[in-house]
Protein backbone atom coordinates (compact mmCIF):
# COMPACT_ATOMS: atom_id res chain seq x y z
CA UNK A 1 0.00 0.00 0.00
CA UNK A 2 2.53 2.54 0.78
CA UNK A 3 4.70 2.23 -2.16
CA UNK A 4 1.42 1.91 -4.31
CA UNK A 5 0.01 5.29 -2.51
CA UNK A 6 3.23 7.19 -3.65
CA UNK A 7 3.43 5.95 -6.92
CA UNK A 8 -0.22 7.32 -7.72
CA UNK A 9 0.05 10.70 -5.70
CA UNK A 10 2.90 11.50 -7.93
CA UNK A 11 1.01 10.66 -11.09
CA UNK A 12 -1.81 12.32 -9.71
CA UNK A 13 0.64 15.12 -9.77
CA UNK A 14 2.30 14.73 -13.15
CA UNK A 15 -1.36 14.88 -14.77
CA UNK A 16 -1.84 18.20 -12.78
CA UNK A 17 1.51 18.89 -14.28
CA UNK A 18 1.08 17.54 -17.41
CA UNK A 19 0.97 20.61 -19.60
CA UNK A 20 3.68 22.51 -17.95
CA UNK A 21 5.83 19.95 -19.12
CA UNK A 22 4.72 19.57 -22.40
CA UNK A 23 4.53 23.50 -23.20
CA UNK A 24 8.14 23.88 -21.25
CA UNK A 25 9.55 21.10 -23.71
CA UNK A 26 7.79 22.47 -26.97
CA UNK A 27 8.78 26.28 -25.82
CA UNK A 28 12.71 25.79 -25.11
CA UNK A 29 13.14 23.42 -28.35
CA UNK A 30 11.32 26.17 -30.23
CA UNK A 31 13.62 28.71 -28.26
CA UNK A 32 16.82 26.48 -29.65
CA UNK A 33 15.56 26.96 -32.66
CA UNK A 34 15.18 30.53 -32.51
CA UNK A 35 19.26 30.88 -31.50
CA UNK A 36 19.70 30.23 -35.05
CA UNK A 37 17.93 32.93 -35.99
CA UNK A 38 18.52 35.28 -33.72
CA UNK A 39 20.98 34.18 -31.08
CA UNK A 40 19.55 36.23 -27.89
CA UNK A 41 16.18 36.68 -28.34
CA UNK A 42 16.46 32.30 -28.32
CA UNK A 43 18.85 32.54 -25.64
CA UNK A 44 16.50 34.80 -23.62
CA UNK A 45 13.35 32.36 -24.32
CA UNK A 46 15.73 29.33 -23.57
CA UNK A 47 16.25 30.42 -20.30
CA UNK A 48 12.95 32.02 -19.28
CA UNK A 49 11.17 28.60 -20.38
CA UNK A 50 13.45 26.84 -17.80
CA UNK A 51 13.04 29.24 -14.88
CA UNK A 52 9.29 29.28 -15.78
CA UNK A 53 9.10 25.83 -15.82
CA UNK A 54 10.89 25.50 -12.22
CA UNK A 55 8.43 28.75 -10.68
CA UNK A 56 5.25 26.92 -11.66
CA UNK A 57 5.77 23.90 -11.09
CA UNK A 58 6.64 24.94 -7.47
CA UNK A 59 4.03 27.58 -7.69
CA UNK A 60 1.27 25.27 -8.52
CA UNK A 61 2.15 22.15 -6.55
CA UNK A 62 3.21 23.52 -3.59
CA UNK A 63 1.85 26.76 -2.97
CA UNK A 64 -1.15 26.66 -4.53
CA UNK A 65 -2.47 23.28 -3.04
CA UNK A 66 -2.28 24.15 -0.14
CA UNK A 67 -3.74 28.14 -0.71
CA UNK A 68 -6.77 26.25 -1.87
CA UNK A 69 -6.89 23.77 0.59
CA UNK A 70 -6.56 20.59 -2.15
CA UNK A 71 -3.62 19.64 0.66
CA UNK A 72 -6.26 18.88 3.23
CA UNK A 73 -8.04 16.90 0.31
CA UNK A 74 -4.59 14.98 0.01
CA UNK A 75 -3.84 14.39 3.14
CA UNK A 76 -6.94 12.78 4.40
CA UNK A 77 -6.21 10.05 2.39
CA UNK A 78 -3.86 7.02 3.91
CA UNK A 79 -1.05 8.66 3.66
CA UNK A 80 1.76 9.82 6.11
CA UNK A 81 3.22 13.29 6.14
CA UNK A 82 6.84 11.60 4.87
CA UNK A 83 5.02 9.28 2.41
CA UNK A 84 3.17 12.83 1.17
CA UNK A 85 7.10 14.73 0.80
CA UNK A 86 8.39 11.66 -0.69
CA UNK A 87 5.69 11.79 -3.52
CA UNK A 88 5.58 15.80 -3.79
CA UNK A 89 9.10 15.95 -4.54
CA UNK A 90 9.60 12.83 -6.77
CA UNK A 91 6.92 14.17 -8.74
CA UNK A 92 8.23 17.31 -8.94
CA UNK A 93 11.84 16.42 -9.63
CA UNK A 94 10.15 14.23 -12.43
CA UNK A 95 7.89 16.98 -14.08
CA UNK A 96 11.28 19.33 -13.94
CA UNK A 97 13.74 16.93 -14.95
CA UNK A 98 11.84 15.72 -18.02
CA UNK A 99 11.73 18.32 -20.05
CA UNK A 100 15.18 20.00 -18.54
CA UNK A 101 16.84 16.37 -19.86
CA UNK A 102 15.33 16.51 -22.98
CA UNK A 103 16.30 20.79 -23.18
CA UNK A 104 20.13 19.56 -21.97
CA UNK A 105 20.17 17.17 -24.67
CA UNK A 106 19.17 18.89 -27.25
CA UNK A 107 21.64 21.88 -26.42
CA UNK A 108 24.26 19.23 -26.52
CA UNK A 109 22.80 18.08 -30.24
CA UNK A 110 22.33 21.51 -31.61
CA UNK A 111 26.22 21.80 -30.67
CA UNK A 112 26.93 19.34 -33.06
CA UNK A 113 25.24 20.84 -35.76
CA UNK A 114 28.20 23.64 -36.00
CA UNK A 115 30.96 22.60 -38.05
CA UNK A 116 33.97 21.84 -36.29
CA UNK A 117 31.50 21.77 -33.27
CA UNK A 118 32.19 24.31 -30.60
CA UNK A 119 32.67 21.81 -28.14
CA UNK A 120 34.42 24.48 -25.28
CA UNK A 121 30.97 25.78 -24.28
CA UNK A 122 29.30 22.17 -23.30
CA UNK A 123 30.57 22.36 -19.77
CA UNK A 124 29.49 25.40 -18.91
CA UNK A 125 25.83 24.94 -20.29
CA UNK A 126 26.22 22.03 -18.47
CA UNK A 127 26.81 23.65 -15.14
CA UNK A 128 24.12 26.56 -16.34
CA UNK A 129 21.08 23.70 -16.68
CA UNK A 130 22.69 22.66 -13.08
CA UNK A 131 22.27 25.91 -11.49
CA UNK A 132 18.47 25.92 -12.94
CA UNK A 133 18.03 22.14 -11.62
CA UNK A 134 19.82 23.58 -8.25
CA UNK A 135 17.31 26.81 -7.90
CA UNK A 136 14.62 24.65 -8.87
CA UNK A 137 15.23 22.35 -5.43
CA UNK A 138 15.85 25.43 -3.69
CA UNK A 139 12.16 26.14 -4.13
CA UNK A 140 10.58 23.90 -3.43
CA UNK A 141 12.11 22.78 -0.48
CA UNK A 142 11.25 26.52 0.63
CA UNK A 143 7.42 26.19 -0.66
CA UNK A 144 7.04 22.25 0.74
CA UNK A 145 8.50 23.38 4.58
CA UNK A 146 7.02 27.48 4.82
CA UNK A 147 3.84 26.90 2.45
CA UNK A 148 4.36 30.53 2.67
CA UNK A 149 3.65 33.27 -0.51
CA UNK A 150 6.04 35.79 0.91
CA UNK A 151 8.99 32.76 1.14
CA UNK A 152 7.72 31.75 -2.42
CA UNK A 153 8.27 35.43 -3.54
CA UNK A 154 12.06 35.66 -1.56
CA UNK A 155 12.99 32.45 -3.20
CA UNK A 156 12.04 33.33 -7.36
CA UNK A 157 14.04 36.46 -6.41
CA UNK A 158 16.82 35.41 -4.83
CA UNK A 159 16.79 32.00 -7.09
CA UNK A 160 16.68 34.61 -10.26
CA UNK A 161 19.03 36.53 -9.57
CA UNK A 162 21.39 33.91 -9.52
CA UNK A 163 21.27 33.34 -12.67
CA UNK A 164 23.02 36.38 -14.02
CA UNK A 165 25.62 36.34 -11.03
CA UNK A 166 26.63 32.76 -12.26
CA UNK A 167 26.53 33.30 -15.74
CA UNK A 168 29.05 36.39 -15.17
CA UNK A 169 31.31 35.19 -12.50
CA UNK A 170 31.43 31.53 -13.27
CA UNK A 171 31.95 32.09 -16.70
CA UNK A 172 35.03 34.43 -15.89
CA UNK A 173 36.47 32.25 -13.68
CA UNK A 174 39.91 30.93 -14.76
CA UNK A 175 40.01 27.17 -15.90
CA UNK A 176 36.19 27.87 -17.54
CA UNK A 177 36.43 31.47 -19.16
CA UNK A 178 38.86 30.25 -21.38
CA UNK A 179 37.55 27.20 -22.64
CA UNK A 180 34.10 28.32 -23.68
CA UNK A 181 34.88 29.53 -26.86
CA UNK A 182 36.81 26.42 -27.51
CA UNK A 183 36.46 23.74 -30.13
CA UNK A 184 37.27 21.03 -27.11
CA UNK A 185 35.22 20.82 -24.01
CA UNK A 186 37.67 20.91 -20.79
CA UNK A 187 36.44 19.78 -17.49
CA UNK A 188 38.94 21.68 -15.56
CA UNK A 189 38.79 21.55 -11.70
CA UNK A 190 36.88 24.91 -11.52
CA UNK A 191 34.00 23.36 -13.52
CA UNK A 192 34.06 20.30 -11.66
CA UNK A 193 33.72 22.56 -8.49
CA UNK A 194 30.92 24.29 -9.14
CA UNK A 195 28.92 20.79 -10.49
CA UNK A 196 29.95 19.64 -6.80
CA UNK A 197 28.47 22.81 -5.38
CA UNK A 198 25.55 22.54 -7.29
CA UNK A 199 25.08 18.97 -6.60
CA UNK A 200 25.60 19.15 -2.40
CA UNK A 201 23.28 22.09 -2.98
CA UNK A 202 20.52 19.35 -4.41
CA UNK A 203 20.89 17.10 -2.07
CA UNK A 204 21.40 19.58 1.27
CA UNK A 205 17.92 21.33 -0.19
CA UNK A 206 16.32 18.39 -0.11
CA UNK A 207 17.82 16.28 2.56
CA UNK A 208 16.77 19.45 4.91
CA UNK A 209 13.27 19.38 3.19
CA UNK A 210 12.74 15.88 4.39
CA UNK A 211 14.21 16.63 7.91
CA UNK A 212 11.97 19.90 8.21
CA UNK A 213 9.01 17.81 6.87
CA UNK A 214 9.57 14.68 9.43
CA UNK A 215 10.08 17.47 12.64
CA UNK A 216 6.84 18.74 11.62
CA UNK A 217 3.82 19.10 14.04
CA UNK A 218 0.91 20.53 11.87
CA UNK A 219 0.60 19.99 8.26
CA UNK A 220 -2.31 22.59 7.65
CA UNK B 1 -16.78 -5.21 23.46
CA UNK B 2 -16.35 -3.25 20.47
CA UNK B 3 -13.60 -0.38 19.56
CA UNK B 4 -15.27 2.92 19.54
CA UNK B 5 -15.17 4.29 16.30
CA UNK B 6 -13.41 7.64 18.47
CA UNK B 7 -11.76 7.85 21.87
CA UNK B 8 -9.99 11.13 22.78
CA UNK B 9 -8.95 11.19 26.23
CA UNK B 10 -7.12 14.43 27.32
CA UNK B 11 -6.03 15.59 24.47
CA UNK B 12 -4.52 19.21 24.14
CA UNK B 13 -3.42 21.19 21.66
CA UNK B 14 -2.04 24.83 22.55
CA UNK B 15 -2.18 27.44 19.82
CA UNK B 16 -0.84 31.52 20.27
CA UNK B 17 -4.03 32.72 20.94
CA UNK B 18 -6.28 29.14 21.32
CA UNK B 19 -6.37 26.14 23.64
CA UNK B 20 -8.18 22.69 23.36
CA UNK B 21 -7.83 22.34 27.16
CA UNK B 22 -7.91 18.11 28.01
CA UNK B 23 -10.51 17.16 25.97
CA UNK B 24 -12.11 13.46 26.03
CA UNK B 25 -14.43 12.11 23.80
CA UNK B 26 -15.92 8.57 22.53
CA UNK B 27 -18.29 7.83 20.04
CA UNK B 28 -19.14 4.18 19.77
CA UNK B 29 -19.22 2.46 16.42
CA UNK B 30 -23.08 2.62 14.85
CA UNK B 31 -23.86 6.10 16.32
CA UNK B 32 -23.67 9.84 14.73
CA UNK B 33 -22.32 12.33 17.06
CA UNK B 34 -22.90 15.67 16.90
CA UNK B 35 -20.17 18.29 17.51
CA UNK B 36 -21.59 21.29 18.04
CA UNK B 37 -19.77 24.69 19.23
CA UNK B 38 -19.70 28.32 18.53
CA UNK B 39 -17.09 29.51 15.78
CA UNK B 40 -13.75 29.17 16.81
CA UNK B 41 -14.73 26.72 20.29
CA UNK B 42 -12.27 23.94 19.08
CA UNK B 43 -14.64 21.60 16.51
CA UNK B 44 -12.11 21.89 13.65
CA UNK B 45 -8.96 21.64 15.88
CA UNK B 46 -10.50 18.37 17.43
CA UNK B 47 -11.25 16.89 13.73
CA UNK B 48 -7.97 18.13 12.26
CA UNK B 49 -6.56 16.26 15.34
CA UNK B 50 -8.19 13.22 15.21
CA UNK B 51 -7.36 13.00 10.79
CA UNK B 52 -3.75 13.74 11.69
CA UNK B 53 -3.87 16.39 9.89
CA UNK B 54 -2.16 18.15 13.18
CA UNK B 55 -0.61 16.68 16.15
CA UNK B 56 -1.61 16.58 20.03
CA UNK B 57 0.57 18.35 22.15
CA UNK B 58 -0.78 16.23 24.79
CA UNK B 59 -3.30 12.53 25.13
CA UNK B 60 -4.32 9.68 23.28
CA UNK B 61 -6.05 9.79 20.01
CA UNK B 62 -7.53 6.73 18.83
CA UNK B 63 -9.58 6.44 15.68
CA UNK B 64 -10.96 2.74 14.54
CA UNK B 65 -8.42 1.37 17.32
CA UNK B 66 -5.59 3.20 15.95
CA UNK B 67 -3.57 5.47 17.83
CA UNK B 68 -3.18 8.95 15.93
CA UNK B 69 -0.95 9.81 14.58
CA UNK B 70 1.42 7.22 14.36
CA UNK B 71 -0.73 4.43 12.68
CA UNK B 72 -2.72 7.16 10.47
CA UNK B 73 -2.36 5.60 7.48
CA UNK B 74 -4.12 1.95 8.77
CA UNK B 75 -6.84 4.65 10.23
CA UNK B 76 -7.38 6.69 6.93
CA UNK B 77 -8.21 3.53 5.04
CA UNK B 78 -11.52 3.70 6.72
CA UNK B 79 -12.09 7.16 6.84
CA UNK B 80 -13.48 9.53 4.94
CA UNK B 81 -13.15 13.10 5.75
CA UNK B 82 -15.03 16.20 3.88
CA UNK B 83 -14.90 19.80 5.28
CA UNK B 84 -16.02 22.67 4.20
CA UNK B 85 -12.85 24.27 3.65
CA UNK B 86 -11.66 21.59 1.84
CA UNK B 87 -10.94 21.56 -2.05
CA UNK B 88 -10.75 19.14 -4.53
CA UNK B 89 -8.27 19.25 -7.66
CA UNK B 90 -10.21 22.76 -9.62
CA UNK B 91 -7.86 21.76 -12.79
CA UNK B 92 -9.62 17.94 -13.29
CA UNK B 93 -13.14 16.84 -13.67
CA UNK B 94 -15.08 14.65 -10.64
CA UNK B 95 -14.60 11.79 -13.13
CA UNK B 96 -10.62 12.13 -12.70
CA UNK B 97 -11.12 12.41 -9.01
CA UNK B 98 -13.61 9.49 -8.95
CA UNK B 99 -10.78 7.15 -10.54
CA UNK B 100 -8.10 8.87 -8.24
CA UNK B 101 -9.97 7.36 -5.03
CA UNK B 102 -11.07 3.79 -7.08
CA UNK B 103 -7.18 3.69 -7.77
CA UNK B 104 -6.39 4.00 -4.02
CA UNK B 105 -9.41 2.46 -2.34
CA UNK B 106 -10.02 -1.22 -3.07
CA UNK B 107 -13.61 -1.18 -1.85
CA UNK B 108 -14.56 1.91 -4.19
CA UNK B 109 -18.33 1.04 -5.14
CA UNK B 110 -18.83 1.90 -8.56
CA UNK B 111 -22.67 1.64 -8.71
CA UNK B 112 -22.80 3.50 -5.50
CA UNK B 113 -20.66 6.31 -6.93
CA UNK B 114 -23.00 6.29 -10.69
CA UNK B 115 -26.08 6.65 -7.75
CA UNK B 116 -24.99 9.41 -5.96
CA UNK B 117 -24.08 11.24 -8.81
CA UNK B 118 -27.29 10.95 -10.15
CA UNK B 119 -28.82 11.42 -6.67
CA UNK B 120 -26.60 14.78 -6.38
CA UNK B 121 -27.28 15.66 -10.49
CA UNK B 122 -23.46 15.83 -10.76
CA UNK B 123 -21.95 15.14 -14.43
CA UNK B 124 -18.60 13.15 -13.82
CA UNK B 125 -16.90 15.24 -16.96
CA UNK B 126 -17.61 18.58 -15.11
CA UNK B 127 -14.14 20.09 -14.30
CA UNK B 128 -14.00 20.83 -10.20
CA UNK B 129 -13.58 24.46 -10.74
CA UNK B 130 -16.70 25.17 -12.82
CA UNK B 131 -18.87 23.19 -10.18
CA UNK B 132 -21.07 25.59 -6.99
CA UNK B 133 -19.78 25.74 -3.76
CA UNK B 134 -23.35 23.25 -3.41
CA UNK B 135 -22.47 20.86 -6.14
CA UNK B 136 -18.42 21.14 -4.91
CA UNK B 137 -19.70 19.80 -1.45
CA UNK B 138 -21.47 17.24 -3.29
CA UNK B 139 -19.35 16.55 -4.99
CA UNK B 140 -16.25 15.58 -2.20
CA UNK B 141 -19.84 13.62 -0.08
CA UNK B 142 -19.73 11.46 -3.00
CA UNK B 143 -15.96 10.97 -3.07
CA UNK B 144 -15.95 9.54 0.42
CA UNK B 145 -19.36 8.00 0.67
CA UNK B 146 -18.79 6.10 -2.40
CA UNK B 147 -15.83 4.14 -0.56
CA UNK B 148 -17.77 3.07 1.80
CA UNK B 149 -15.48 4.38 4.77
CA UNK B 150 -16.27 2.72 8.73
CA UNK B 151 -16.16 6.33 9.75
CA UNK B 152 -17.19 9.83 8.56
CA UNK B 153 -15.16 12.81 9.95
CA UNK B 154 -17.66 15.50 8.44
CA UNK B 155 -16.59 19.45 9.41
CA UNK B 156 -19.70 22.09 8.96
CA UNK B 157 -20.53 19.45 5.76
CA UNK B 158 -23.67 21.22 5.32
CA UNK B 159 -22.31 24.95 5.41
CA UNK B 160 -23.30 27.24 2.70
CA UNK B 161 -25.29 24.29 1.03
CA UNK B 162 -29.03 25.37 -0.06
CA UNK B 163 -32.03 23.68 1.97
CA UNK B 164 -32.52 20.73 -0.98
CA UNK B 165 -29.00 20.05 -1.44
CA UNK B 166 -28.39 20.02 2.64
CA UNK B 167 -31.50 17.56 2.78
CA UNK B 168 -30.17 15.32 0.22
CA UNK B 169 -26.75 15.06 2.24
CA UNK B 170 -28.29 14.58 5.11
CA UNK B 171 -30.83 11.68 3.43
CA UNK B 172 -27.11 9.99 2.04
CA UNK B 173 -25.99 10.11 6.04
CA UNK B 174 -29.17 8.76 7.80
CA UNK B 175 -28.60 5.66 4.30
CA UNK B 176 -25.04 5.03 5.62
CA UNK B 177 -25.76 4.20 9.28
CA UNK B 178 -28.11 1.50 8.23
CA UNK B 179 -25.14 -0.52 8.36
CA UNK B 180 -24.49 -0.45 12.66
CA UNK B 181 -20.86 -1.08 11.94
CA UNK B 182 -20.49 2.63 10.60
CA UNK B 183 -20.42 5.65 12.39
CA UNK B 184 -20.19 9.47 11.71
CA UNK B 185 -18.52 12.44 13.65
CA UNK B 186 -20.34 15.64 12.20
CA UNK B 187 -18.95 18.84 13.65
CA UNK B 188 -22.08 21.85 12.75
CA UNK B 189 -22.76 25.48 14.38
CA UNK B 190 -26.05 24.72 12.57
CA UNK B 191 -28.13 22.80 15.39
CA UNK B 192 -30.96 21.88 12.99
CA UNK B 193 -29.16 19.67 10.90
CA UNK B 194 -27.18 18.41 14.37
CA UNK B 195 -31.03 17.45 16.06
CA UNK B 196 -32.15 15.66 12.66
CA UNK B 197 -29.56 13.07 12.53
CA UNK B 198 -27.38 12.93 15.89
CA UNK B 199 -27.72 10.12 18.18
CA UNK B 200 -24.97 11.84 20.54
CA UNK B 201 -24.40 15.27 21.30
CA UNK B 202 -21.13 17.13 22.77
CA UNK B 203 -21.21 20.89 23.33
CA UNK B 204 -17.52 22.40 22.99
CA UNK B 205 -16.78 25.84 23.90
CA UNK B 206 -13.17 27.97 24.27
CA UNK B 207 -11.60 24.35 23.67
CA UNK B 208 -13.04 22.95 26.26
CA UNK B 209 -16.30 19.98 26.13
CA UNK B 210 -19.24 21.33 28.04
CA UNK B 211 -21.59 18.68 27.81
CA UNK B 212 -21.83 15.30 26.37
CA UNK B 213 -24.80 13.02 25.93
CA UNK B 214 -27.57 11.55 24.13
CA UNK B 215 -29.29 13.57 22.38
CA UNK B 216 -32.29 12.56 24.18
CA UNK B 217 -30.98 13.31 27.72
CA UNK B 218 -30.57 16.68 26.30
CA UNK B 219 -34.05 17.14 25.30
CA UNK B 220 -35.68 15.07 28.09
CA UNK B 221 -33.40 16.95 31.02
CA UNK B 222 -33.58 20.75 29.32
CA UNK B 223 -36.84 22.55 30.34
CA UNK B 224 -37.67 26.53 30.34
CA UNK B 225 -40.32 27.20 32.82
CA UNK B 226 -42.53 30.22 33.26
CA UNK B 227 -43.68 30.98 37.16
CA UNK B 228 -46.15 33.80 38.20
CA UNK B 229 -43.91 34.67 41.41
CA UNK B 230 -45.63 37.01 44.36
CA UNK B 231 -43.70 40.08 44.20
CA UNK B 232 -42.38 39.86 47.78
CA UNK B 233 -41.36 35.34 47.21
CA UNK B 234 -37.51 35.57 46.70
CA UNK B 235 -37.14 33.09 44.07
CA UNK B 236 -34.19 30.64 44.52
CA UNK B 237 -32.24 28.42 42.16
CA UNK B 238 -33.59 25.08 42.95
CA UNK B 239 -30.94 21.97 41.90
CA UNK B 240 -30.14 22.09 38.14
CA UNK B 241 -31.12 25.52 37.54
CA UNK B 242 -29.03 26.94 35.17
CA UNK B 243 -30.44 30.38 34.84
CA UNK B 244 -33.19 32.51 36.67
CA UNK B 245 -34.88 36.09 34.95
CA UNK B 246 -36.92 37.46 36.71
CA UNK B 247 -39.53 40.77 35.20
CA UNK B 248 -41.92 41.67 37.79
CA UNK B 249 -44.49 39.06 38.83
CA UNK B 250 -43.11 36.57 35.64
CA UNK B 251 -39.77 34.55 36.14
CA UNK B 252 -38.00 32.22 33.66
CA UNK B 253 -36.48 29.51 35.06
CA UNK B 254 -33.81 27.41 32.69
CA UNK B 255 -33.25 23.88 34.03
CA UNK B 256 -30.81 20.75 32.98
CA UNK B 257 -32.31 18.68 35.77
CA UNK B 258 -35.84 18.69 35.20
CA UNK B 259 -38.21 16.25 37.32
CA UNK B 260 -41.64 17.09 38.54
CA UNK B 261 -39.86 17.97 41.77
CA UNK B 262 -39.17 21.11 40.33
CA UNK B 263 -42.70 21.73 39.76
CA UNK B 264 -43.42 21.21 44.02
CA UNK B 265 -39.42 23.06 44.58
CA UNK B 266 -41.37 26.55 43.10
CA UNK B 267 -44.86 25.87 44.14
CA UNK B 268 -43.66 24.94 48.12
CA UNK B 269 -41.98 28.88 47.64
CA UNK B 270 -45.49 30.54 46.49
CA UNK B 271 -44.68 30.51 43.18
CA UNK B 272 -47.05 28.86 40.38
CA UNK B 273 -46.01 27.29 36.96
CA UNK B 274 -47.50 28.88 34.34
CA UNK B 275 -46.08 26.87 31.34
CA UNK B 276 -43.37 24.51 30.89
CA UNK B 277 -41.72 24.08 27.24
CA UNK B 278 -39.17 21.93 25.80
CA UNK B 279 -36.22 23.04 24.76
CA UNK B 280 -34.81 23.02 20.97
CA UNK B 281 -31.03 21.96 20.32
CA UNK B 282 -29.89 25.58 19.82
CA UNK B 283 -31.99 26.78 22.88
CA UNK B 284 -30.64 23.96 25.16
CA UNK B 285 -26.72 24.50 23.70
CA UNK B 286 -26.85 28.29 23.61
CA UNK B 287 -28.16 28.08 27.68
CA UNK B 288 -25.45 25.60 28.23
CA UNK B 289 -22.40 27.32 26.60
CA UNK B 290 -23.66 30.31 28.55
CA UNK B 291 -24.16 28.53 31.91
CA UNK B 292 -20.63 26.82 31.97
CA UNK B 293 -18.75 30.45 30.69
CA UNK B 294 -20.57 31.61 34.00
CA UNK B 295 -19.33 28.89 35.77
CA UNK B 296 -16.04 29.24 35.15
CA UNK B 297 -16.51 32.96 35.57
CA UNK B 298 -15.68 33.90 31.77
Amino acid sequence: MSQSIVRRLIAKDLYLYRWMIVGAAVTGIAALFVTGIHEITGLILFLTTIVALGVFIAMYGFLVERKEKSLLFVLSLPVSPMQYTTAKILAALIAFLVPWTLLLVTVIAVNFAFDPPPDGNIPFTIAMMFLFLANFCILIALLLTTGSEAWAIAGILVTNFSVPVFMNTVRGLPGIGEHVDGPVAVWSTAILTALGIQAAVIVLSLGLAFYVQSRKKDFV
Amino acid sequence: MTIPAIELSGVSKQYRYFKLDDLSLRLEQGQIMGLVGPNGAGKSTTIRILMALVRQDAGDVRVLGHAMPKDQVLAKQDVGFVSDDMRLFGGATLAWHMNFLKSIYPCWDAAYAKALLRRFHLRPEQQVKSLSHGEHVKASLLLVLARRPRLLVLDEPTSGLDPVARHEALAEFMEVLKDDRRSILFSSHNTVDVEQISDQITFIDRGRVVDSNDKEVFIDRWRRLSLDVPQDVELRAAPGVTSISRNGRTAVVTTNAYSSDLHAYYEQSGASIRDVHRMTLEEVFVANVVHNRKERGE
